[in-house]
């Protein structure tokens, strides 16, 4: 299975939610700022290029997990990954594709202000700020994605 | 080697939708189309904007390869990146895909007609005019399509967007 999680590139989401699925992060507490700028860096984030698919790891039952920084426009991503998986051969079922940006709704909206803030302030301290109000929401998006993935009938979830 | 040759616009509505009934030999090589034969194109000025990015297989070519017209939208660099990565993803050798970048011929027109068609929902008014553009730039369109099947012929097909991304 591989399983892509993607947000906008100057949010934190896509790199923590993916750091939580490879069981980097804790479920049960908020880690720190810190913590959360170590996890960024080290996945490289900040440098990373929109659009391009990178590979973060692979959790316990052997799916592996990419990280994906993309720009607002979210259905036209969603046409072109799940179309080219089919021309290339590839299983869409093998495949999912997660939008980290969705957890915590009120800070949906917020999201894009947050987001060009960051990127017209060069600020880290606003995304994290985020991910700091969205984090068990992030848990509760990956837990429910490894659920999906049991029900499949390709993880050993329970 | 058989290809999968991808003509790449913004909505797949007009121009990679000719582009590809050319390379298919659904339209006339040797005159210009009518502006009905244009419209008649399967596809031509229908693809919604939540369809954009999804590639429409419209046939296969003699030499067997498949033939797509894909909308790219706004940021065509950014998704170059996601099918490059895609490809290296599933494995799929990348000598077996082309993509073909159709906007480099377009006329103003067509925009102007797409636009007013795809985005603002004025078909009547929109659809003739991306027509006319696609007419007026027929022959560029036409010159694409025989580079690139000299392209796929010579099997040198590759990541590269011809055209220029």
């Amino acid at each position: 299975m591989h399983v892509i999680y993607h947000c906008p590139q100057h949010s934190y989401s896509a790199a923590v939610a993916a750091a939580i699925h490879l069981e980097l992060l804790p479920p049960d507490r908020k880690p720190s700022p810190r913590t959360i700028l170590e996890i960024v860096d080290y996945f490289a984030w900040p440098g990373a290029e929109r659009g391009s698919i990178y590979p973060a790891g692979a959790d316990g039952e052997g799916n592996r997990v990419y990280l994906l920084p993309r720009s607002f426009s979210l259905t036209i991503l969603q046409n072109v990954v799940t179309g080219f998986t089919r021309i290339l051969g590839g299983d869409v079922g093998e495949l999912s594709l997660v939008d980290a940006s969705l957890p915590g709704r009120h800070w949906h909206r917020a999201n894009r202000l947050f987001s060009s803030l960051a990127w017209l302030t060069g600020s880290r301290f606003l995304p994290v700020l985020e991910i700091n109000n969205i984090y068990f929401a992030l848990v509760k998006l990956v837990e429910g994605q490894r659920r999906q993935q049991h029900f499949r009938g390709k993880g050993k979830w329970f | 080697m058989v290809l999968k040759i991808i003509y790449c616009c913004y909505g797949s509505a007009h121009s990679s939708v000719i582009a590809a009934a050319l390379h298919l030999h659904k339209l006339p090589w040797d005159r210009l189309p009518t502006l009905a034969e244009l419209k008649r194109q399967e596809r031509f000025d229908r693809t919604e904007n939540w369809e954009i990015g999804t590639p429409f297989f419209l046939g296969c070519d003699g030499e067997g390869n498949e033939i797509y017209a894909l909308g790219l939208g706004p940021d065509k660099k950014m998704l170059y990146r996601t099918i490059a990565s895609l490809i290296k993803m599933w494995d799929f050798p990348a000598r077996e895909i082309l993509l073909v970048d159709t906007l480099t011929c377009i006329h103003w027109l067509t925009r102007v007609g797409g636009f007013l068609s795809r985005r603002l929902g004025l078909v009547a008014l929109g659809s003739p005019l991306a027509a006319l553009g696609i007419r007026l730039s027929y022959n560029r369109l036409l010159a694409l399509v025989q580079a690139t099947i000299a392209r796929a012929q010579t099997g040198a097909g590759a990541l590269d967007l011809i055209g220029g991304i």
